[in-house]
């Protein structure tokens, strides 16, 4: 996996992430696999789908996490909106934020698709 | 990684439900940490219940299903767990709020996201690290308060049972008052909290009840241990113990913050007291009795019921528990009655294991103290003193008996005192001060003496300690005795001191001259020969021997001869001219050889001659001729002449047997030539053997 041009892609800084996490390459590609081929998001979709805004808080607040951990560009930003509108109980707002954090993570597949 | 290394390895409980988090974090530390992972707060607790003690260490997510972070610090500070694992808070939402509550609940410290490789190892480290130094700072004032209380308790046990030897009492009294004490307050903590007893009060009540009857210390004994039933004066004094014992210990401790010593106090005070009123010294009522001193109070009653005083037997455990339930002691709180009554089975039982109750503790306090007391009325330092003047006047009056003189040195003040009947017969003053720097009046020869003796004393060790020595000794009349000086040396058998050291020394001189003379009569009796006092044959061989041996290379001539027709003059002229003429030849040998030369009568006719350290052959012939020349002689009526043999060594010998051999084959040969000379001894010779 061509890691550095995948952060390229979703605008991210691979060599920040680089030497942050003090890992090798190889880790940081099982872990990009382990999130592309995790089931969160699909999760926070359904929550969508039903309101159910208790698992749409947890899932996006895990995918924060792991968009935070990994320097996965807007992601984690779009997913941390998500998460900081749901604990304000703005609920009107999560589906338009919603849609910045499908997009981002839609970028994110496509990236990792292209590159691996 | 050995095996070793992984036992090492601190644990690490990684607590996040994000999969990709904990294999993250798991990556960075697995290198120097082993690593468990829970994937929720639950499964975090469920682990921790059954491993929390092999758990160093814990990084907990925050967010998460079930039980979030929050809830597993809770549940970590109601179990206790978090005294013994530190917990750093994970946090992607780094609101000072939620950190806040981290630290709240106890967690140590916080990573956030993203994580930093450097910075998580970082965290770790050091918290493992302060939590270590925590644990072990803890432990070592553990450690030291718990030895400063077990010698605290056992001085008071020590002072305790001084009290109780005095007053008479059996040696586990103090003992079971403790124990007593101990139960009553232990159930009495946790049936009525209203009391507000920590386990500290219990442990400090306990350890001052053993001091509760120390103002017995000041009641004379004739009252203290009366048999008969006291007088009402007698009473009055006996009451006083209570009040003396708080005062003495107000005497002994300015400090009033010490709560052993304040119930203490109490409890010397008001361990007479009774719930109704009646007791002394202050007639308090109820509640106005501290609860320490009404628990001792009960213990005590307890106790002196079950044991055997002078003024009574024993009662039994039975009969002492209805006697206090029927208010034949005086009146008690109800709720400490109803604690001897439920503990009155454990109460009995303890009492009577009693002997296991002694062996608690680490030294004997009963035996110390009861040696403490034998002494009370003799003072360490006047019995040691007494002891010493005793073997002094032991030692003076053996040294006055005695014929020799004394001595005895002293190492530190280098003093040597001379002493016994005969001290100035040889010559010895009193007292020598500074003997290493001074002669002290010695003379030169007894100088060099003690020199020698100092320098050998030196040289003895604990285990030979002795010292011998024979010398000549310039006595004070003038005249020369032979002397035997005996010394020991003397050490400090101090255990503290990493060796013996030297102390000094005793001795004593002896006169030994007659001895001496007679002993040296009997060993030239025993070495000569008695008809011409010449050395016999043993002696000359013994000392031939021994100079062969010593000097295997030096020139020597060995002479043997006999008296040419020795036979005819003993026949012609009897035995005992016979006689004159081989003590004519002993005195014609004397003359003629050198005082460390050996001459010895072999037997019959029969001379050995051994002349030593020759110098050079010319020598040899010159001696040889002349001892010859000598021996010949002839008066009017006789003629004596001799046949010599020679053998010269190491040239015809290197021993003894060799060398007398050959000596008597020269000998054969000048009697072969015609008798009347002397033959050198030549390896031709050997054809006559």
């Amino acid at each position: 996996m061509n890691i550095e041009r995948f952060y390229n892609l979703i605008g991210g800084d691979h060599k920040e992430v680089v030497e942050t996490l003090g890992l090798p390459e190889e880790l940081i590609e099982t872990y990009l696999t382990k999130i592309y081929n995790d089931t969160t998001y699909d999760k926070l979709e359904e929550a969508i789908a039903s309101k159910d805004y208790d698992t749409i808080e947890a899932t996006a607040h895990t995918l924060k996490g792991n968009a935070v951990n990994l320097g996965l560009g807007n992601f984690g930003v779009s997913t941390s909106a998500l998460v900081n509108c749901v604990r304000g109980n703005e609920y009107d707002k999560v589906d338009g934020l919603f849609e910045s954090v499908k997009k981002d993570y839609q970028q994110i597949r496509l990236a990792y698709e292209e590159t691996k | 990684m050995s095996i070793m290394n992984e036992i090492e390895k601190k644990v690490i409980l990684i607590v996040d439900d994000s999969e990709p988090n904990r294999s993250l974090l798991r990556d960075m530390l697995y290198s120097k940490y082993s690593i468990l992972e829970a994937i929720d707060g639950e499964d975090a607790i469920h682990q921790l219940e059954k491993k929390h003690d092999v758990i160093d260490l814990i990084l907990l997510d925050v967010m998460m299903p079930k039980i979030d972070g929050f809830g597993v610090l809770e549940k970590m500070e109601a179990e206790g767990w978090i005294e013994d694992t530190p917990v750093v808070m994970i946090s992607s939402d780094t609101s000072a709020k939620s950190i806040n509550r981290g630290y709240a609940l106890g967690s140590t410290d916080y990573i956030s996201r993203p994580f930093n490789q450097n910075i998580v190892k970082r965290r770790v480290e050091n918290t493992l690290l302060l939590f270590e130094k925590q644990k072990g700072l803890m432990d070592l004032v553990k450690e030291q308060v718990s030895e400063k209380e077990e010698s605290n308790a056992r001085m008071i046990r020590i002072l305790s049972t001084v009290v109780e030897f005095r007053n008479g009492e059996s040696g586990s009294h103090i003992l079971q008052i403790r124990v007593i004490t101990k139960i009553l307050l232990d159930v009495l903590r946790h049936r009525h909290p209203e009391y507000l007893l920590t386990q500290v009060d219990v442990a400090n009540i306990v350890t001052a009840s053993a001091l509760h009857d120390i103002g017995k210390i000041c009641i004379p004994e004739g009252i203290l241990n009366k048999p008969g039933k006291l007088t009402k004066e007698e009473f009055e004094v006996m009451k006083g113990h209570a009040s003396k014992g708080e005062e003495i210990l107000c005497d002994m401790e300015d400090d009033t913050s010490d709560a052993m010593f304040n119930y203490a106090k109490m409890i010397c005070r008001w361990h007479h007291e009774r719930f109704d009123g009646n007791g002394y010294p202050d007639g308090l009522v109820g509640e106005e009795i501290p609860i320490a001193a009404q628990i001792v109070a009960l213990a005590d009653v307890y106790d002196a019921l079950v044991s055997e005083r002078v003024y009574k037997p024993p009662f039994s455990h039975e009969e002492a528990f209805k006697m206090i339930l029927n208010g034949e002691c005086g009146s008690f709180n109800p709720d400490v009655i109803e604690c001897l009554e439920t503990e009155f089975p454990k109460i009995k039982k303890t009492i009577l294991e009693n002997s296991e109750l002694k062996d608690q503790s680490l030294i004997n306090p009963e035996m110390v103290s009861k040696d403490m007391i034998m002494r009370r009325n003799e003072t360490l330092s006047n019995r040691t003193i007494s002891l010493i003047e005793e073997e002094r006047i032991k030692y003076q009056f053996l040294a006055s008996l005695s014929t020799d003189a004394l001595f005895d040195y002293d190492a530190k003040t280098d003093h040597l005192v001379f002493s016994g009947e005969n001290r100035e017969a040889f010559g010895l003053p009193d007292f020598v001060e500074n003997l290493t720097q001074s002669s002290g009046g010695l003379g030169n020869d007894v100088q060099e003496l003690v020199q020698e003796l100092r320098y050998r004393i030196q040289e003895t060790t604990p285990e030979k300690p002795f010292v011998n020595k024979q010398c000549k000794w310039k006595m004070a009349d003038g005249s020369t005795a032979w002397c035997q000086v005996t010394a020991r040396s003397l050490w400090h058998n101090d255990n503290t001191e990493d060796q013996s050291k030297l102390r000094g020394a005793i001795g004593k001189i002896i006169n030994i001259n007659d001895e001496h003379q007679k002993l040296s009569h009997f060993q030239k009796l025993a070495m000569h020969d008695s008809l011409t006092k010449l050395l016999n044959p043993m002696t000359a061989q013994t000392m031939i021997k021994e100079d062969l041996e010593v000097n295997p290379d030096a020139i020597g001539v060995y002479i043997f001869f006999d008296v040419d027709d020795f036979k005819k003059i003993n026949d012609n002229k009897g035995h005992n001219y016979g006689d004159l003429v081989l003590q004519y030849i002993a005195s014609v040998l004397k003359k003629n050889t050198r005082s460390d030369d050996i001459t010895a009568r072999i037997g019959g006719d029969e001379f050995l001659i051994a002349l030593r350290n020759i110098q050079d052959e010319h020598v040899i012939k010159k001696q040889v001729e002349r001892i010859y020349q000598a021996l010949l002689h002839s008066n009017d009526d006789y003629e004596l002449s001799v046949s010599m043999g020679v053998a010269i060594s190491p040239r015809d010998g290197k021993n003894y047997t060799t060398l007398v051999k050959h000596a008597d084959l020269a000998m054969y040969a000048a009697k072969k030539n015609g008798k009347h000379g002397y033959q050198y001894y030549d390896s031709s010779m050997k054809e006559f053997d």
